[in-house]
């Protein structure tokens, strides 16, 4: 989170657009040493020269939002697709964990990621190759990594702690290469890894994953 | 030959978009005027509003950055706090500051934001085709109250600026008009007064200005410069309604 945080910030800045933080309601309730991550120096900030600050020795600059002339508005548009578009190229960040040799690949962010470590760590011990992808950014999400991952496992298992915000990205990004399998839990019970780790094992079961 | 009148500096070569008699056209010659004479132009900042007013950005040469609306007090605290030393206005109408933008109004005030507010009353939403304000008078007739204001139906008229006032970092707070020669060089001392206070640093100014919407009203001009005193003053009385630049304190300290 606190890394995260300062990573949006300077993003914000860098591409001049608004980041948004989604907080796992768990991060208000625990506690962890923190290791804040090395103030970067402003000067390196890309030059602002849009910014308010007063017309002094330059002509006077406008903020806005509103462009009446539709030509205008729509070249706008366009600038601002472009930049998104280079922000989906550039700004993709996941974890990827132990996929190498999975054949059952979790897909989970946030607090929910952090317990199906501790299951995919459990089951493992038991033999079972299973991996996770965790995406950091959920806009831009990590799309490419998913779908090269259909390409080669079989069984996909979304784990939430709701039920199911994320699945359908998932799916859209799989592109049916992949069965998608959901289990969420809509917030009140943290589950445990052990819990999890039995709906990974009955998984396994029921699909004849490990074949 | 003495010229005695003249387009101010600050005000762009480009035709106002406003009806025939709106005040805001008037107001914008005012805060042109007064930034020129308090040698304000290079360090000021103006926040518009979402209102017809908005476009104040195609008149006023100066640095302007919109909010969104009712954000005006919100964005100019930002910027005063970030650039201490540079002159903040925001530029709000009754829709936005008295509507969607309350809370954040009411607690730069409270804060004592270094900030001075021009708040244009023209007792109806003016840009989206008058519908009423928390400032319409009871009776009167807009898009959205067709019979006229009904207190027990949609509220009475809200006293914003009485409001601000009892925030404690409001240091001057003045109620004026621009519907005829008189109430606008009244106006233009009020602005000025504001302006001075946030030169002085001494706290948070607002001037509320009576300001005639011809066109939603649906009056003529000269009409609605005799509705604002027939009316709208009997409701939102010309006066200062609050002044502490004398004794240099705000009621916080
Ligand atoms: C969040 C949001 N809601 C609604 C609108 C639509 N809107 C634009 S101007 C306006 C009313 C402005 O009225 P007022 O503040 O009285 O200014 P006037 O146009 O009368 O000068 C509204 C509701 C908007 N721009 N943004
Ligand atoms: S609608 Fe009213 S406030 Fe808006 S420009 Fe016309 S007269 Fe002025």
């Amino acid at each position: 989170m606190a890394d995260l945080t300062r990573r949006a910030f300077e993003l914000a800045d860098y591409y001049r657009t608004p980041v948004m933080i989604l907080g796992d309601g768990m991060m208000g309730q625990m506690m962890e040493p923190v290791v804040f991550p090395e103030m970067i120096n402003p000067d390196t900030l890309p030059e602002k020269d849009w910014a308010l600050g007063g017309a002094s020795g330059r002509p006077s600059r406008i903020i806005r939002s509103l462009l009446l002339d539709p030509a205008v508005e729509e070249e706008h548009n366009w600038k601002l697709a472009r930049k998104y578009e280079m922000i989906t190229r550039k700004e993709v960040d996941y974890e990827s964990y132990l996929l190498d040799d999975a054949n059952l690949v979790m897909v989970a962010y946030g607090t929910a990621a952090r317990i199906a470590k501790g299951a995919i760590n459990m089951v493992r011990e038991a033999g079972l190759k299973v991996g996770m992808l965790r995406p950091r950014t959920l806009w831009p999400f990590p799309s490419k990594v998913l779908n090269d991952i259909g390409r080669v496992v079989r069984h996909v298992l979304v784990f939430e702690m709701s039920t199911g915000q994320m699945i359908e990205d998932v799916r859209l990004a799989l592109e049916g290469r992949s069965n998608v399998h959901f289990y969420g839990r809509p917030g009140g019970i943290i589950p445990n890894p052990e819990e999890v780790a039995r709906v990974i094992s009955s998984h396994y079961l029921r699909f004849d994953i490990a074949k | 030959m003495k010229q005695v009148f003249k387009k101010p500096r600050l005000i762009k070569p480009n035709t106002f978009h406003y009806c025939p008699g709106c005040g805001h056209s008037i107001i914008h010659r005012l805060i042109a005027e007064i930034l020129e004479e308090l040698d304000l132009a290079e360090i000021a900042i103006c926040v518009p509003p979402a209102g017809c007013a908005v476009l104040a950005y195609n008149y006023l040469d100066i640095d302007m950055g919109e909010a969104a609306h009712g954000r005006a007090a919100a964005v100019a605290t930002g910027l005063k706090r970030a650039l201490p030393d540079k002159f903040v206005i925001t530029y709000q109408g009754d829709g936005d500051i008295a509507a969607i933008g309350t809370a954040e109004s009411i607690h730069a005030a409270n804060r004592g934001e270094q900030v001075s507010t021009i708040f244009v009353n023209n007792a109806v939403y003016g840009m989206t085709g008058g519908q009423m304000a928390p400032t319409t008078l009871l009776g009167q007739n807009t898009t959205t109250t067709p019979g006229g204001r009904v207190a027990s139906i949609h509220g009475n008229p809200l006293d914003l600026s009485e409001m601000m006032a009892i925030a404690k970092g409001s240091v001057y707070i003045e109620r004026t008009a621009v519907n005829n020669a008189k109430n606008i060089i009244k106006t233009k001392k009020a602005i000025t007064k504001a302006f001075k206070v946030q030169i002085d640093g001494l706290g948070f100014s607002m001037v509320e200005i009576l300001s005639p919407c011809p066109t939603n009203w649906k009056m003529s001009p000269i009409d609605a410069c005799k509705w604002v005193d027939e009316y709208m003053t009997k409701i939102f009385p010309l006066k200062v309604i609050k002044d502490l630049t004398d004794t240099g304190k705000k009621d916080a300290d």
